[in-house]
């Protein structure tokens, strides 16, 4: 019984679906299947190695949700709540002025 | 003023990417206007997040898209004067002294800083840059924006 409980429970958290758009990549969003504790930060730089993206000295990288930026730190767990998928786009800001 | 005549392929590559900037300007109440006789010329009502009742008009001109930034610049209304100082907000690297933005994503900027063109702060002509000048723009707008110029 208590391994039909796990099974049931594993499938529940057996990932996030997660998306993110850039407006300036040259191909498809970044897809994948994350555990809910994976950082957000670990997404992001998975998103920009398949972007072919790599940080620069003059402009900062982060992602955003629903419009508002999200840390580094964050967990997608803590970002999708009940939901099974949560969508970013990564932004490339200019930090000169 | 109008800009150079816009070849067709760039003028499709517009009409293609221009969707995604309508989507992301109105979701935040703003405007998209396209010139009906100059077809690279675009115009931006956009509201800093902050103060919504604030509109800011933007010309975004484009003689090659996506391969070459465009000009951009603050104007008075739609279709409006574009040496207007008040019509600009100020913003580091914004100037409305000179109504011009020297950052690496105007057409501006690249003329006065040629090095630009090489290295990591290269016009990005790659994916939607249309949407990512007018992301930035509004991100300039909603973060970094201390008020509207004297």
């Amino acid at each position: 019984m208590s391994e039909l409980r796990d099974t049931e429970l594993s499938a529940k958290v057996k990932g996030i679906e997660v998306t993110v758009t850039f407006p300036l990549a040259h191909g498809k969003p970044f897809h994948a299947k994350q555990a809910p504790e994976t950082t957000v930060g670990t997404v992001r730089s998975e998103a920009m190695s398949q972007f072919g993206i790599q940080e620069e000295a003059n402009s900062t990288y982060y992602l955003t949700h629903g419009g508002s930026r999200v840390d580094d730190g964050a967990t997608l767990a803590s970002i999708a709540g009940e939901s099974e998928a949560v969508k970013f786009t990564l932004v490339k800001e200019l930090v000169q002025g | 003023m109008a800009t150079a005549a816009l070849d067709v392929e760039s003028q499709l590559n517009l009409r293609r990417d221009s969707q995604a900037v309508v989507e992301f300007v109105t979701g935040r109440d703003g405007v998209v206007a396209c010139d009906a006789v100059d077809r690279g010329l675009y115009w931006l009502v956009l509201r800093p997040a902050n103060d919504v009742e604030e509109n800011y008009w933007v010309r975004v001109a484009w003689e090659r898209y996506p391969s070459a930034p465009p000009s951009v610049k603050f104007a008075d209304a739609i279709g409006g004067r574009l040496d207007v100082t008040s019509a600009w907000p100020i913003i580091p690297g914004y100037r409305p002294g000179s109504f011009d933005i020297c950052q690496p994503f105007t057409a501006e900027g690249f003329t006065i800083h040629a090095e630009w063109q090489q290295g990591p702060d290269r016009w990005p002509s790659t994916g939607n840059p249309f949407l990512w000048v007018t992301e930035t723009l509004q991100r300039d707008l909603d973060n970094r924006c201390q008020g509207r110029s004297g």
